[in-house]
């Protein structure tokens, strides 16, 4: 799958892009993580994105989510500028995001950790008695269970999270993140320590999570995987993007060869 | 019936104030705010009772509103200021602020300084202080069942995923450290009317370090934890006063190291529950019909969470 497919094409919103990031950086006291990154994600695309360790792939997700405000440089959601605002303001403007290390709530079920990703969609207030206030937690538990069904995960709906195997584990963190219906996501390392054939799972539900026109920015390591799953890649290198392409030609490139066999870049 | 209470009714009352500063430290505690200024806000809800009372005349119902909206207000600001920070720089924050209202009251004159306040009408019944601790359950029970109680205890676990799924975490602790001190304040203004006298010395380290016991040992998890260490604590106090001050200090201080060594998540422990469970399986085998209890698929109840 190396070209954008015709149902993929039709969903991308090829006028503007969705998240448009300018000239960020970051320093961390004199050393600069991030160096005049520039990068536009589209809805509908799932974007690769790569680099060897500590290129800066988590900080920029860091800086885009508002976890870290950058140095320099603007963040733009949908045309609003979202620079240094704080992470649940972006959560809430619709971005939304997984971690390199599976943070769930270990002792609550996976329903509840589900659950939580619907918070937003709660309008009901503590004093709010009566039906309204039934109705509408049994409306989102509906759908939080509805979400599961669709992911395979309807069983384990009542179990508690600490138990189940590691695979399983990372669907219910994107089950989570998808459940507040995010216009982007961005999935920092999600098949990191999967078996090949959960891997593949994961990555079919990246493909169709992009599929419902959500932008889909992919941190990941394994080569195989992400040339499979992107429409685009973006190679990052010591803080800066060196690279933008399409799967396919990306790896050709002298820069990317370099960066990653440790050669010096030219 | 009648007689047993006339003669306890004092410990009665004093049980039930105690507990609500438990539960005032809870509230904070549910929410990650590890708060020691409870009895700085007890203090507050105390004198503005009292010298509402005393040298303005107003009625005592209202001299206890106003001593809860006060200690709210109060909170709200103090919160501005220490909600920045968190874990053990939190909790020294709100002690501070607690510490430098208590000595601002000893220092101003309308308060009487360190002379208190005397003669303070006693109005409370029982009645009053029992009515606020079981409307304060039916909301923190509200609460606890509404997506608000999932978003507090987000907060408390993983403050970045609840900020990451776009809850407001500063302003969820902000509600809980409001409500813990409207809660501390309140335990004041009847501490005020049910003593009588008020001075600043009585809202001292050890009245916190017990309300934090109590806390402590009732765990985080569940309104219920420390209504029952509480009440179970309070009375063993009580039940063993003839003892001894140091005695009684002594059994508590080993109570809580033997509590944070063994359950350190106190009665809302899994260890606590995984007793519990272990327990209720077995009373109840001679009683139960039908297959082994693992080849029945127990019916999920996620309306009790």
């Amino acid at each position: 799958m190396t070209a954008i497919d015709e149902g993929t094409a039709a969903a991308v919103d090829a006028v503007m892009p969705l998240i448009e990031v300018r000239g960020v950086e970051k320093h961390f006291q004199g050393v600069a993580a991030l160096v005049d990154v520039n990068l536009d994600v589209f809805g509908g695309e799932v974007l690769g994105l790569v680099g060897p360790n500590g290129a800066g792939k988590t900080t920029l997700v860091n800086a885009i989510t508002g976890y870290i405000p950058p140095t320099a440089g603007t963040v733009h959601l949908a045309g609003r500028d979202i620079t240094g605002l704080s992470m649940d303001r972006v959560a809430r403007l619709g971005i939304t995001r997984t971690f390199q290390h599976l943070r769930l709530l270990e002792q609550s079920s996976v329903l509840e950790n589900v659950l939580l990703g619907r918070h937003q969609r709660f309008t009901v207030r503590p004093w709010t008695m009566g039906r309204t206030r039934v109705r509408q937690e049994r409306e989102q538990r509906e759908a939080a269970r509805a979400l599961l069904d669709e992911l395979g995960l309807a069983a384990l709906a009542d179990t508690v999270a600490a138990g189940l195997p590691y695979g399983v584990r990372r669907r219910i963190e994107i089950a989570r993140a998808l459940a507040a219906e995010p216009r982007a996501l961005l999935l920092d390392e999600p098949t990191a320590g999967m078996t090949p054939g959960d891997a593949n799972d994961i990555g079919e539900l990246i493909v169709q999570t992009a599929g419902t026109g959500v932008a889909v920015v992919l941190i990941e390591h394994n080569v195989g995987l992400v040339t499979k799953l992107s429409h685009r890649i973006a190679v990052l290198d010591w803080g800066r993007v060196i690279k933008v392409g399409d799967p396919g030609s990306v790896w050709d490139d002298e820069r990317v060869r370099a960066a990653y066999i440790g050669g010096v870049a030219t | 019936m009648l007689d047993w209470f006339q003669l306890h009714r004092f410990i009665i009352d004093t049980a039930l104030i105690t507990t609500l500063i438990t539960m005032s430290i809870f509230i904070a505690f549910n929410a990650g705010v590890m708060s020691l200024g409870s009895v700085g806000f007890m203090a507050v809800g105390g004198y503005t009772t009292a010298i509402l009372t005393t040298k303005h005349g107003w009625p005592v119902p209202f001299g206890i509103v106003s001593g809860i909206v006060v200690g709210g207000v109060l909170a709200f600001l103090f919160g501005l200021a220490v909600l920045r920070l968190s874990g053990i720089y939190l909790a020294l924050g709100t002690f501070a602020l607690a510490q430098a209202t208590i000595i601002f009251i000893q220092a101003v004159d309308f308060t009487n300084g360190v002379h208190g306040v005397i003669r303070i009408p006693r109005r409370v019944t029982t009645v009053a202080s029992l009515g606020g601790l079981l409307v304060l359950v039916v909301v923190l029970q509200l609460i606890r069942k509404s997506h608000y109680g999932r978003a507090l205890r987000t907060v408390r676990l993983d403050n970045v995923v609840a900020l990451g799924l776009g809850i407001n975490a500063r302003r969820y602790q902000m509600f809980a450290f409001v409500l813990s001190g409207m809660v501390a304040s309140f335990a004041g203004a009847l501490e005020a009317h049910e003593s009588t006298v008020i001075s600043p010395s009585q809202y001292n380290f050890t009245l916190l370090t017990i309300a934090l016991t109590y806390a402590m040992v009732g765990g985080v998890e569940h309104w219920a934890g420390p209504l029952v260490s509480a009440g179970l604590l309070i009375t063993f106090r009580e039940w063993t006063r003839s003892s001894g001050t140091d005695k009684q200090n002594l059994a508590f201080g080993i109570l809580l190291v033997v509590v944070l060594l063994v359950i350190p998540g106190g009665l809302a422990d899994k260890r606590i529950k995984q007793v519990r469970t272990w327990l209720w399986r077995t009373l109840s085998t001679p009683f139960r019909r039908g297959p082994e209890p693992h080849a029945a698929v127990p019916e999920p109840d996620s309306s009790l969470v």
